[in-house]
């Protein structure tokens, strides 16, 4: 069931935005600009991690 | 007699500071501060505190055009007595190789016109006339004087680049904004960059999702409206500064006050 992999995927989805914030924040020091769209892209990811998890503790609650 | 003593010091500081500053990088510019600290106290001034920062500079041929800011608080010294100089002032002029420069500052109340060219040079020094006139409240004062400096502490601009290489807003206008802190408040935090505070929302909405989906959504929420207030008001988040400030017990709405102290635009 998906259910059991729902912790390993916010914990992904976390985990590739605090890789995308890092590669903007690397992209603002050596050049003084950042994507804008590629940020909101982080947020994107940023809510979706915390969507998954409160599926994934709901879910964990239901069984 | 303290009218000379002053007058070299705020020309020497005006000038080795602000093209030092230029020529320096951020992390090296504090160990240049002491420097003409101690080229100051050799003067017979004792500074408390020093804050400039350099807003423009071009370099055209051996000389090198400037304008900033200088804040400063300092103590003169004169058989015993204590005169204390405090400014802050915009600054602008210009710097040459040989030693020659041309500085006006204006401030509240306050114009000064100071200008320096070289009058002889040996192997370890150069002497200049120094000529300064001060408008001060309407009132026009005007001096001059000859001023021997050892060639050591004279900035050295023959490696400065032609344009600004510094990350300085060079072709931008600096808007400074009034203070709206009510008397007593404390500043807490001070020139605050907005971009630090927008990555470092961001970096910690990030770890706070590891303790918690309400922290996370929270802080999250914080860096959203962060990264949206640059985006709506259409400026570059590296230009602009803010001032935190406590703010005291009669006003409970609003116990900390986040004010934007200037920007670039």
């Amino acid at each position: 069931m998906i259910r059991n992999y729902l912790p390993l995927l916010w914990k992904l989805v976390l985990a590739l935005a605090v890789i995308l914030l890092v590669a903007n924040f690397y992209e603002y020091t050596q050049s003084g600009h950042y994507d804008s769209p590629r940020q909101w892209l982080f947020f994107a990811l940023l809510f979706t991690s915390i969507i998954i998890r409160v599926i994934s503790q709901k879910a964990t609650k239901n069984t | 007699m303290n009218g000379n003593i002053g007058m070299r010091a705020l020309s020497t500081l005006f000038a080795v500071l602000l093209v030092s500053v230029a020529m320096v990088p951020a992390v090296a510019a504090q160990s240049e501060k002491h420097f003409e600290e101690e080229l100051l106290q050799n003067m017979g001034i004792k500074v408390n505190s020093i804050d400039t920062e350099l807003c423009d500079y071009k370099k055209v041929g051996d000389t090198i055009f400037f304008n900033g800011n200088v804040k400063f608080d300092a103590e003169s010294g004169i058989s015993g007595k204590f005169e204390r100089i405090c400014a802050d002032q915009q600054v602008s002029g210009y710097y040459s190789e040989n030693g020659s420069y041309h500085i006006e500052s204006v401030g509240t109340n306050y114009r000064s016109v100071i200008d320096a060219q070289v009058v002889s040079e040996s192997s370890d020094a150069i002497t200049l006339k120094v000529e300064q006139m001060v408008v001060k409240n309407g009132v026009v004062k005007a001096s001059s004087d000859i001023v021997t400096l050892p060639k050591t502490e004279s900035p050295d601009i023959s490696d400065l680049t032609s344009t600004s290489d510094i990350g300085l807003t060079s072709d931008k206008t600096k808007i400074d904004f009034p203070s709206l802190a009510p008397s007593g408040s404390t500043l807490v935090f001070n020139d605050v960059k907005y971009s630090d505070l927008m990555w470092g929302t961001a970096a910690l909405a990030a770890i706070a999702m590891l303790f918690g989906v309400l922290p996370g959504v929270i802080l999250s929420l914080v860096a959203v409206a962060l990264q949206a207030i640059p985006d709506h008001y259409d400026f570059e988040p590296g230009d602009c500064y803010l001032d935190i400030w406590l703010v005291p017990e009669p006003h409970p709405s609003a116990p900390i006050l986040v004010e934007v102290d200037y920007i670039y635009i």
